[in-house]
C-alpha cells in the first residue's frame, strides 16, 4: 500500500500520516516503520529515507520537503517499510505493511495554497500495465474557478509510458479534444479550454492507461479548492456481477465512442 | 515451519472476520425491482449551500445518455432523528448533468431536512442487471460563505433501498463494538464537524475518542442515532494543535464525512 505526494502546477502537495490502523482488529502492527519516498526516473524506482515512525505518531510531508527531481512526474510514493530499501528498485515493494481491508488503510493527501487546503482520503496499489480508463466527470464548475483534471496512475514497472486520452461528451458522444496521460505520475490536464457547459457530462476515455481522475477546481481568488474522485462505471450498481457490468458498461460506451 | 505460521495467521484472522464482520457489509435487496442510493448529508444555515450532481444513471449503464424520454428521479428528505419528512420529484431531462440546488426543493415539510437519498427508477427490466441494482452513490457539493468553488464528496455508505416504495436501511451492524479511527490527523486552528448517517435498521450508539497526546485517549459524551438518522459532532482544534479522533460503535463501517473548516475556507472529505 502506497500513499502518493503529488504536484500540479500553482499549488503544493502534501500528505499527512498517521500510524494509527483505521481499526483495532485488522493489522495490528507494532514494530517501527521507515518512511520512504519513491519515485521514478523511468528506468528504476529511486528511493530515499525520510524518518521513522512509531505507533502514535504523525508527519505531514510536503513537495516544498522533497526535491525538485523527485517530483518530475508530479508525483512521488510514501512507502512504510519494515526493512532497508536499496536506493534504486526494478519494481515497487510487495509488501503491505500499512494494510487493512475494512476500511482500508488510508492516509490524508492533497494541495495547499497559502489560504487553504483540500484534501481525499489516499492510497493506492499499483495498476496493471495494461488497463483502460474510462469516467464521468460531473465535477466542473463554473465562474471564478480553474477545472483541471488530474490522472493518477502508478505501476509496478518504473517504465513510464505515455497514451492518449480523449474527451468526449456524453450527452450528444461528440469527441472534444485527445490529451496525454502518463504511468508512474500525475498528469494535470486544464479543462477550461474546452468550454463545457453546466448541463455537460464530460467522459474520459483512455484505451492502455489506467488511473484514478479526479476533479480539481481552484478558485481565482486561491481561497477554495476543490478536490474528488470520480468512480469506475461499477460504482453505477451494487451487489451481484459488478464486474460483469463494468465490462458491459464499458464495452457499449467504449463501441459508440470509438465509431466517433 | 512457515507453513504452520501462515496456516495460524489464516486460522487467526478468519477468527477476527467472523467476530467483527460475521455479516456482509450491507444487506442485499431481496427484490430485484429494488434501487439503493446513500443517504447524504445536507448542511444548512447562511454560510451554506447543498447541491447535487444528477446525473441520468440509468443511461450511463445502458451507454447512451441521450434520453429521449425525460422521467422522474425520487429524492426522500429525512430529519435528524431518521423520520421522512417527504419527497420531492425532479425531472431528468434530455441533458448530460443537472445541478440540484438543495433550497430550491427544501420548502414546506422538509425544510429541516439533515439528509437526503436519491431513488432513480429500476432498469432491471431494460437491461440485464446479473443480480446488481442500479446506485446513486454520487457526489454532493458544498459550497461556504460563497466563494464561488463547491467541494465535493461522493456517497459514504451504500445505505439504503427503494423496494415498492418503501425505504429500508441496508446497513449491517455487529455484536462487538470496534474503533474507526479518521485517517486524518486533524490540525488547528480548524473547526471539524464529523457527519454520522445510521444505514442500519435499529438505534447506533457512538463514542467519540480524542487523542490530544500520543497514544492517550480520552472519551468524550455518546451519542445515539436512529435508524436513518444523523449526527453532527464538532470538534475545535486549536492554533499549533494537533489530535486523531476515532470512534467506538458497533458500524462495520462508521465513517463519516468530515468538513474542516478554518481560515474562512474549508475542506470536505469522506473519513
Amino acid at each position: 500500500m502506497f500513499f502518493p505526494l503529488m504536484k500540479t502546477p500553482n499549488l503544493e502537495g502534501f500528505c499527512d500520516l498517521i500510524y494509527e490502523g483505521p481499526n483495532n482488529w485488522e493489522n495490528r502492527i507494532h514494530k517501527p516503520v521507515q518512511i520512504y519516498l519513491l519515485w521514478s526516473n523511468g528506468k528504476n524506482w529511486n528511493s530515499k529515507e525520510l524518518m521513522e515512525m512509531r505507533v502514535g505518531d504523525e508527519a505531514r510531508i510536503t513537495t516544498v520537503d522533497v526535491d525538485k527531481e523527485c517530483l518530475a512526474t508530479g508525483l512521488a510514493l510514501i512507502y512504510p517499510s519494515l526493512k532497508p530499501l536499496d536506493p534504486q528498485l526494478n519494481s515497487l515493494p510487495s509488501k503491505k505493511v500499512w494494510y487493512s481491508e475494512i476500511p482500508a488503510w488510508r492516509n490524508t493527501a492533497g494541495f495547499y495554497n497559502q489560504f487553504t487546503q483540500v484534501s481525499y482520503q489516499a492510497d493506492i496499489e499499483p495498476l496493471p500495465p495494461k488497463a483502460s480508463l474510462l469516467t464521468f466527470h460531473p465535477f466542473i464548475q463554473f465562474g471564478e474557478v480553474i477545472n483541471n483534471l488530474l490522472v493518477l496512475n502508478v505501476t509496478n514497472d518504473p517504465i513510464i509510458h505515455s497514451g492518449k486520452i480523449s474527451m468526449f461528451n456524453s450527452h450528444d458522444k461528440s469527441f472534444v479534444a485527445d490529451s496525454l496521460i502518463s504511468t508512474n505520475s500525475l498528469t494535470t490536464i486544464p479543462l477550461d479550454a474546452y468550454s463545457f457547459k453546466p448541463t455537460d457530462l464530460p467522459i474520459f476515455y483512455s484505451s492502455n492507461i489506467a488511473g484514478i481522475p479526479f476533479g480539481l477546481g481552484i478558485a481565482k481568488s486561491g481561497k477554495m479548492l476543490s478536490l474528488e474522485h470520480t468512480h469506475p462505471p461499477a460504482s453505477l450498481v451494487l451487489h451481484g456481477d459488478r464486474r460483469g457490468i463494468q465490462g458491459k458498461i464499458k464495452k457499449s460506451w467504449i463501441e459508440k465512442l470509438v465509431k466517433v | 515451519m512457515t507453513d504452520v505460521i501462515i496456516k495460524a495467521t489464516k486460522i487467526k484472522r478468519r477468527a477476527k472476520l467472523f467476530m467483527f464482520i460475521n455479516k456482509n457489509l450491507t444487506k442485499i435487496p431481496v427484490e430485484n425491482t429494488a434501487v439503493i442510493s446513500d443517504l447524504f448529508p445536507i448542511k444548512k444555515g447562511n454560510d451554506w449551500h447543498t447541491e447535487f450532481e444528477l446525473l441520468n444513471v440509468s443511461g450511463l449503464i445502458m451507454g447512451d445518455n441521450n434520453e429521449s424520454m425525460p422521467y422522474l428521479v425520487n429524492f426522500y428528505f429525512f430529519s435528524s432523528t431518521g423520520n421522512l419528512l417527504g419527497t420531492r420529484s425532479v425531472t431528468v431531462e434530455n441533458i448530460g448533468r443537472k445541478t440540484i440546488k438543495l433550497n430550491e426543493l427544501m420548502i414546506g415539510e422538509i425544510k429541516k431536512a439533515a439528509t437526503f437519498s436519491v431513488f432513480h427508477p429500476p432498469i432491471y427490466d431494460k437491461t440485464d442487471m446479473v443480480g446488481s441494482f442500479l446506485a446513486e452513490r454520487g457526489y454532493s457539493g458544498y459550497e461556504y460563505q460563497n466563494l464561488g468553488v463547491k467541494g465535493y464528496v461522493h456517497g459514504n455508505l451504500d445505505a439504503v433501498a427503494l423496494v415498492r416504495g418503501e425505504v429500508q436501511p441496508l446497513g449491517n451492524s455487529g455484536l462487538i463494538p470496534r474503533f474507526y479511527t479518521v485517517q486524518h490527523c486533524l490540525r488547528g486552528p480548524a473547526k471539524y464537524e464529523f457527519v454520522f448517517t445510521n444505514p442500519t435498521s435499529g438505534k447506533i450508539k457512538i463514542t467519540p475518542n480524542i487523542s490530544l497526546n500520543k497514544n492517550n485517549w480520552l472519551a468524550k459524551e455518546s451519542f445515539i442515532m436512529n435508524s436513518l438518522g444523523s449526527h453532527t459532532l464538532t470538534v475545535d482544534i486549536k492554533e499549533n494543535e494537533k489530535a486523531y479522533v476515532r470512534f467506538k460503535s458497533k458500524l462495520y463501517l462508521g465513517r463519516p464525512v468530515v468538513f474542516r473548516i478554518s481560515n474562512d475556507s474549508m475542506d470536505v472529505f469522506h473519513g
